[in-house]
C-alpha cells in the first residue's frame, strides 16, 4: 500500500484556560489526547462521537488552525509534516487541504456573490487564472456540485440551506485540493436535503479523487458516507475499524452503548433493539485518569480498568480496551 | 389502533398566516387532527412545514401581529382555545397544556435559579404557598432524574449541562401535571445517549400521569421508537397520517416515501440514500395544485392543477393522505 495521504500520530491539544484571581492554575482541558489514524488518498476516514469528545478539534488540528494551544504529535500530509509550519509556511498546504463547516449560513460571507465567494481561493492560492478562466472555473464548479451558474450573482442569502452547503463545497473544491475535512457538514439540513448533500460528496469523491475526513455525531450519517470510522471518548480514539465491521461487530462497551442508543427508522427494529443503558454524562476533560477514561460508566468494567490503561491495538479492528488485551 | 375514549383535543381546519413585507405566508394551512388521552403523537414534517408553528398555536403563542390565527378551532373539553382572552389562557398555559422546547439554554430564564422558576408554576396554578411549592420542586426533580435535588435546585440554568437542563425543562412542564405536553423536537440538542435517557423519562412519566404528547421531530428513528402515531406536514398541510407501524411499512404519500428513503441508518450497509430532489417549498410561491409536485416522482398532470383532498381510508388501522395518485402498487414493485 502506498504512503496514507495523511497521517495522524499521537495528537495532543490540550487548553489551558486563563488563571483567574490569584488561586491555583486551573487544570488543562485535554481536548484531543493521543490520536492516531491515516486516511489514504480518495478514502473516507468517519470521526464520530458525543459532544466534547474532541472531534472537532481534531479537525482544526490536521488543518493546522489551532493557536495557543499545547500540541504534541505529528500531522503529516502528503509526505510533509505540517504541524509545526507558520501561517506563511502552511498557505502551499492549506490548497492540498480544505474544510467544510456546519453551518452553511455563518460560513459564506453575506456581503460576497456566490461567484466571487469561489473565486475567491482561487486568487488567494495563486491559481494564476486568466480572469476569463476563472470565470470558466466557476461556472464548471457550480455545475459540478448542481447549482445553476446563472446564480453567480446572487447572495448567499437567496439560497436554501442545502444549496448553501453546496456552494460551501464549491469554494473548498476550487483549490483542487486532495483532502477536505467537513465538520458536521450536513448535521444542520433537513433529512431530504442532507441525503442530496451527502450523495453529492459521494458522487464528487468517485469523480475527483479527493479524500475526506468526515466528522459528525450521526453515525447513521457515518456509516454511510466514510470507508473507516473512529470512535473518539474523551480526547482518544476507542475503536478504530472499516465502516461495515464497527457497525456489525463493535467491541468497546462505548461504541455498543452508542450505537443501541441511536434510535434506528424502524418501529419493529426499535423493540427488539437491546439497549445498552449508560448512566450519567461524560466526564470533565480536565482530568488525567490512571486508568480507561471511560471507566466510571462502562458495563462491562473489570477492576484494572481503574488502574491500566489500554492502548489501541494494531489490528486492522482497533480498540481500546482491556477486555481485548492479553496480559 | 382504536380509540375507545373521546380525544382530549380537537384541531380543526386550523389556519394560522404571517403577513410580511413580501406577502402572506400560510404557515398552516387547514389542518386538522384529534389527540387523545396517553398516546404519543408525533409530528414529523421539514424546517418550514407548519409543525412548530401548529403547536404554538396549541398554546397561545402566535405573535400576532405579524401572525394571525385565519380560521379554525382548538376544542379541548369543548371549550374553542383560540377563543380564549389572556387571563383565560393562563389558566391552561401551563397548568393543562405544557411544552418543552427544543434548546433549554434559551427558553429558562437565566437570571433566575431552577427552584425560582420551578416554583413560579405551581405557585399560581396549584395555589401552593412558597414552602409547598419548593417541597414539590424538589420531588419532581428527583423524579425526572437529577442527582442531588435538594442542592442543586438553588443552581442557575448555566450551572447544569445540556440533558440535566432538558429534565428541568420536563420537571417544570409536569410540575402540574397537565393533561397534554406538547414537545418541539426536545432531544435535537442532545447527544445520543443523553437523547436515549430523556426519552425514556419522558415515556415513564407519560405512564405515570397518563399524558398525552404532542412529539415534534424531524427524526424518523426517535418517531420509530416513542410514538403510537405519526402525522407529516409538508408546506402548512397534514399530507399523511396513520400509526406509526403503518406509516413505516406502507406510507402512501410520496414526500413519507422520499423521507423515509432519504434517512440514512445505522444498520444497514450499502444501500444508495435516495434523496428527495429539488429544494423545500416556498411558502410565498407555492406551485399550483399539489405543493409538493416539483419534488414528486410520482406526479401525473392532475397534479399540476388539483390540490389533493386528505382522503380517510377506513380499515383496521385508520390511514389519512392527500395525494392523488396510489403510489402502493409502484411502491411494492420498487421492492420485489
Amino acid at each position: 500500500m502506498s504512503t496514507p495521504l495523511l497521517q495522524v500520530r499521537d495528537l495532543k491539544v490540550h487548553f489551558k484556560p486563563p488563571r483567574r484571581g490569584f488561586g491555583k492554575a486551573p487544570a488543562a482541558i485535554r481536548a484531543v489526547d493521543g490520536v492516531s489514524f491515516d486516511v489514504e488518498a480518495g478514502q473516507t476516514l468517519g470521526l464520530v462521537g458525543e459532544s466534547g469528545c474532541g472531534k472537532s478539534t481534531t479537525a482544526r488540528a490536521v488543518l493546522n488552525l489551532i493557536r495557543n494551544a499545547h500540541r504534541e504529535g505529528e500531522v503529516i500530509l502528503d509526505g510533509t509534516q505540517i504541524d509545526h509550519l507558520g501561517e506563511a509556511a502552511m498557505r502551499p498546504y492549506r490548497a492540498k487541504a480544505q474544510m467544510v463547516f456546519q453551518d452553511p449560513f455563518a460560513s459564506l460571507n453575506p456581503r460576497m456573490t456566490v461567484g466571487k465567494i469561489i473565486r475567491e481561493p482561487m486568487r488567494n492560492f495563486g491559481l494564476g487564472l486568466s480572469d476569463q478562466d476563472e470565470q470558466l472555473e466557476v461556472i464548471r464548479l457550480m455545475e459540478l456540485v448542481g447549482i445553476n451558474p446563472r446564480y453567480m450573482n446572487r447572495y448567499p442569502h437567496e439560497f436554501s440551506g442545502g444549496q448553501r452547503q453546496r456552494i460551501g463545497i464549491a469554494r473548498a473544491l476550487a483549490v483542487q485540493p486532495q483532502l477536505i475535512v467537513c465538520d458536521e457538514a450536513v448535521s444542520a439540513l433537513d433529512v431530504s436535503i442532507q441525503a442530496q448533500v451527502i450523495n453529492l460528496l459521494m458522487d464528487l469523491q468517485q469523480k475527483l479523487g479527493v479524500a475526506y475526513v468526515f466528522i459528525s455525531h450521526d453515525l447513521a450519517v457515518v456509516r454511510h458516507i466514510a470507508n473507516r470510522v473512529g470512535v473518539m471518548y474523551l480526547g482518544r480514539i476507542v475503536e478504530l475499524a472499516s465502516s461495515d465491521e464497527l457497525y456489525r461487530d463493535p467491541k468497546h462497551p462505548y461504541t455498543k452503548a452508542l450505537l443501541s442508543a441511536a434510535p434506528v427508522p424502524d418501529p419493529d427494529q426499535n423493540v427488539s433493539q437491546k439497549r445498552v443503558k449508560l448512566e450519567g454524562e461524560v466526564p470533565s476533560p480536565d482530568i488525567v485518569y490512571p486508568g480507561c477514561p471511560f471507566a466510571d460508566r462502562c458495563p462491562e468494567v473489570l477492576d484494572q480498568c481503574h488502574a491500566v490503561a489500554p492502548q489501541l491495538s494494531t489490528e486492522a479492528h482497533k480498540v481500546s480496551c482491556l477486555l481485548f488485551e492479553d496480559f | 389502533m382504536s380509540h375507545s375514549t373521546e380525544p382530549i383535543l380537537q384541531i380543526q381546519n386550523l389556519q394560522v398566516e404571517f403577513h410580511t413585507d413580501s406577502g402572506v405566508v400560510r404557515a398552516v394551512n387547514g389542518v386538522s387532527f384529534d389527540l387523545y388521552p396517553g398516546e404519543t403523537l408525533g409530528i414529523v414534517g421539514e424546517s418550514g412545514s407548519g409543525k412548530s408553528v401548529t403547536n404554538l398555536s396549541l398554546m397561545g403563542l402566535i405573535p400576532q401581529p405579524p401572525g394571525k390565527i385565519a380560521g379554525g378551532k382548538v376544542l379541548y373539553n369543548g371549550q374553542n382555545l383560540l377563543e380564549l382572552n389572556q387571563r383565560q389562557w393562563q389558566q391552561v398555559r401551563g397548568k393543562k397544556i405544557a411544552m418543552i422546547f427544543q434548546d433549554p439554554m434559551t427558553a429558562l430564564n437565566p437570571f433566575l435559579t431552577v427552584e425560582e422558576q420551578l416554583i413560579e408554576v405551581t405557585m399560581l396554578h396549584m395555589q401552593l404557598n412558597r414552602a409547598q411549592a419548593t417541597e414539590h420542586a424538589i420531588e419532581i426533580l428527583r423524579k425526572v432524574g437529577i442527582p442531588g435535588a435538594e442542592k442543586r435546585i438553588r443552581d442557575y440554568p448555566h450551572q447544569f449541562s445540556g440533558g440535566m437542563r432538558q429534565r428541568v425543562m420536563i420537571a417544570m412542564a409536569i410540575s402540574c401535571q397537565p393533561d397534554i405536553l406538547i414537545a418541539d423536537e426536545p432531544t435535537t440538542a442532545l447527544d445520543v445517549t443523553i437523547q436515549a435517557q430523556i426519552l425514556e423519562l419522558m415515556k415513564s412519566m407519560q405512564e405515570e400521569f397518563g399524558t398525552a404528547i404532542i412529539f415534534i421531530t424531524h427524526d424518523l428513528g426517535v418517531v420509530a421508537s416513542i410514538c403510537d402515531r405519526v402525522m407529516v406536514m409538508y408546506a402548512g398541510r397534514k399530507v399523511e397520517q396513520s400509526t406509526t407501524r403503518e406509516i413505516f411499512r406502507q406510507p402512501r404519500h410520496p414526500y413519507t416515501v422520499g423521507l423515509l428513503n432519504s434517512a440514512p441508518r445505522w444498520d444497514q450497509g450499502e444501500d444508495d440514500l435516495q434523496a428527495i430532489d429539488g429544494q423545500p417549498p416556498d411558502l410565498l410561491n407555492l406551485p399550483l395544485g399539489c405543493s409538493f409536485n416539483p419534488r414528486c416522482q410520482f406526479v401525473q398532470d392532475s397534479c399540476l392543477q388539483d390540490t389533493p383532498p386528505l382522503v380517510a381510508l377506513e380499515g383496521e388501522t385508520p390511514h389519512q393522505h392527500a395525494c392523488l395518485q396510489d403510489i402502493t402498487q409502484t411502491e411494492e414493485d420498487h421492492s420485489s
